[in-house]
């Protein structure tokens, strides 16, 4: 266990490495910073503009620059946003909490969704519930989720109408994006942003139950006549859910990812939107900072993830 | 991910309950519903310029956001125009094209990477594959698409960035696939009988070892092919795929969106094309695994 932990952490702090070094490449190739920010030089004396070189580090050698870059980003200095003129650590500290409310809907969506649905899936193999659960599991997998998004905004918020004869109404539901009127803002773009997710927890806790249905211990508790419902719910379930839970972890970080195109949809004022703005205008340390905090929140749920799963199956503990 | 419900199991479900005419091959062994609904994007991709009913740019000012037939349109603009005037079929058409360019040079580009260095890796073992396996470990946990925005910023989007970005996105899947097949291929006796006659490390690597992976490249392949699509729907509705006029889906959606209270088609459907085409290739994929190499069934 502890051989293991160790040797993640490494793997962990190396992947950290990596990607700020590529971030800070990345940083380089976007030219100059002290043209970004004058358009040239002629607008300055000389003087002025190896003065701001010197500010900025850029006399140094590179691999010097770099150790420098990792000490501010260590600090949690991720530098200012060239036109806003803000540190970007406090423009994504704004933004954070819609995005982060935004994932967590989602994700409570996709757990409430896919598990129970692939418990149905899995005890009524072959059935027609299952067969209409795959296929959701399915869509979700295959429709682009802008598309989805575009779909639900098009029949629950633009809204269809229909008339049944006695009464008529219109589908026009739910808002299209962040207002204050609290829950029913959150309802289309967690199912966009969640539905993938649902159907990945749907594919792997039917797969995981069909393998524990068909171990021993079920057999027995079967044949030692256990009600039907107390060998699904009690022993089946408990023992299938080890392979989502740890997929969940999966799960909730590329929800991250997932919102950048989610909020673009839904015009949500999080993350995803900022790197717009970022693209946009141009503005690298707002983007690079989103980069370094997304990886960094993928990363630690790998590690955390696969910390939980060591401490749930001993199998995995004792290797 | 384990996936023991593959859909093909959806598509036995579907076709194998008894119904059979007899001249007709068995439909449970083909993947019928990937095929029914490919074909006509294939026919589209290859012969866009013979099938699509307008010019691709064609501006009808006068026609507009002209809905769809079936939905107050005409039969003069089958799936209706955008708004600029253009027809949406022929652009879907002309779509498929672009997409299935895209898809394929990322596809082979990155599959033929991925898996070159899966045999390398997997064949030297040692400190190279460690380190390989570390770097693919590090791809994986990069994210993509805020990746592609940041080099479509420093160089502007154009259809060889995103070309490398998707072969980028690619690789890693060849690569651990083929490395884990590797491990196992070169401890087989025909291989070690090869080295003992004398065959060069290239020899053995192309000649003895790559024929044993390709059904799983194939597969791969297959697989990887609808999250390729997504990935370029994706970044195109983003603004950092082809730049426009160009049709490709993603762009397509991302513009009619501006229109969906008033006209919902001109970005429901390119959005529809991307999703049949995924869902097809995902059935393909699923058949091809259970048909080509089962044993993928517990990793992919």
């Amino acid at each position: 266990m502890r051989q293991f932990l160790i040797r993640r952490g490494i793997t962990t702090i190396i992947t950290l490495l990596a990607v700020s070094m590529l971030v800070f490449v990345l940083a380089r190739m976007t030219g100059d910073p002290r043209v970004l920010l004058l358009g040239d030089q002629t607008q300055t004396s000389q003087e002025q503009w190896d003065a701001w070189g010197r500010d900025f580090g850029l006399d140094k050698p590179l691999a010097v620059q770099y150790v420098i870059y990792l000490g501010k980003l260590l600090r949690g200095d991720l530098g200012d946003s060239i036109l806003q003129r803000r540190p970007v650590t406090e423009l994504m500290w704004q933004r954070m909490p819609n995005s982060a409310q935004l994932a967590v809907v989602a994700f409570g969506f996709s757990i409430i969704i896919g598990i129970p649905l692939g418990i149905l899936a899995a005890v009524t193999r072959g059935s027609a519930w299952d067969y209409v659960s795959r296929s959701f599991a399915m869509f979700g997998h295959a429709a682009p989720s802008f598309w989805v998004g575009i779909v639900l905004i098009f029949v629950f918020a633009v809204g269809i109408e229909i008339s049944l004869g006695l009464f008529d109404f219109k589908t026009d539901w739910l808002p299209t994006s962040r207002k204050e009127d609290g829950w029913r803002s959150f309802v289309l773009p967690a199912i966009t942003l969640g539905w993938a997710s649902a159907g990945g927890q749907l594919r792997l806790m039917r797969s995981s139950m069909l393998e524990v249905l068909e171990a021993e211990y079920i057999k027995l508790a079967r044949s030692k006549g256990v009600s039907r419902y107390s060998v699904i719910l009690k022993h089946a379930v408990r023992n299938a859910f080890i392979a989502p839970l740890t997929y969940a972890g999966l799960t909730l970080a590329g929800l991250v990812t997932g919102t950048i195109v989610v909020e673009t949809v839904f015009a949500w004022p999080g993350l995803g939107l900022l790197s717009i703005w970022a693209v946009n205008n141009s503005d690298y340390p707002i983007l690079q900072g989103i980069i370094l905090l997304v990886t960094f929140a993928f990363v630690f749920t790998a590690f955390a993830t696969d910390v939980l799963y060591a401490v749930l199956d001993p199998r995995i503990r004792l290797q | 991910m384990a996936e023991a419900g593959s859909m093909e199991d959806v598509l036995k479900d579907s076709a194998g309950r008894g119904w059979r005419i007899g001249w007709l091959p068995d439909l449970r062994r083909w993947p019928v519903t990937s095929i029914i609904i490919l074909a006509p994007f294939a026919v589209a991709a290859v012969a866009a310029p013979l099938v699509a009913p307008y010019d691709l740019n064609e501006v009808q000012l006068d026609d507009r956001l002209v809905p769809p037939l079936f939905f107050g349109g005409t039969t003069k603009y089958l799936l209706g125009t955008d708004a600029l005037g253009r027809d949406m079929l022929s652009r879907i058409i002309y779509g498929a094209r672009i997409t299935a360019l895209v898809a394929g040079v990322a596809l082979v580009s990155g599959g033929a990477f991925g898996t070159a260095i899966g045999l390398i890796s997997g064949y030297f073992g040692g400190w190279i594959d460690e380190i390989i396996m570390r770097i693919v470990d590090i791809k994986f946990s990069l994210p993509f698409i805020l990746i592609a925005l940041a080099l479509t910023l420093i160089y502007g989007s154009s259809l060889p960035l995103l070309l490398g970005l998707l072969a980028f996105l690619t690789w890693g899947g060849f690569a651990r696939q083929v490395r884990g097949e590797v491990l196992l291929l070169k401890e087989m006796d025909y291989v070690k009988l090869a080295k003992v006659a004398g065959a060069s490390t290239r020899r053995i690597l192309i000649n003895h070892i790559f024929p044993g992976v390709a059904n799983t490249v194939a597969v791969v392949a297959t697989i990887s092919v609808g999250g390729l699509i997504l990935a370029e729907a994706g970044l195109s509705f983003l603004g950092a795929g082809i730049p426009p006029p160009s049709p490709a889906w993603g762009s397509m959606t991302a513009a009619g969106r501006l229109y969906i209270a008033t006209s919902w088609w001109a970005s429901v459907i390119p959005g529809l094309a991307i999703a049949l085409v995924v869902v097809a290739l995902t059935l393909l994929g699923d058949w091809m695994r259970d048909r080509l190499d089962p044993r993928l069934r517990q990793v992919l």
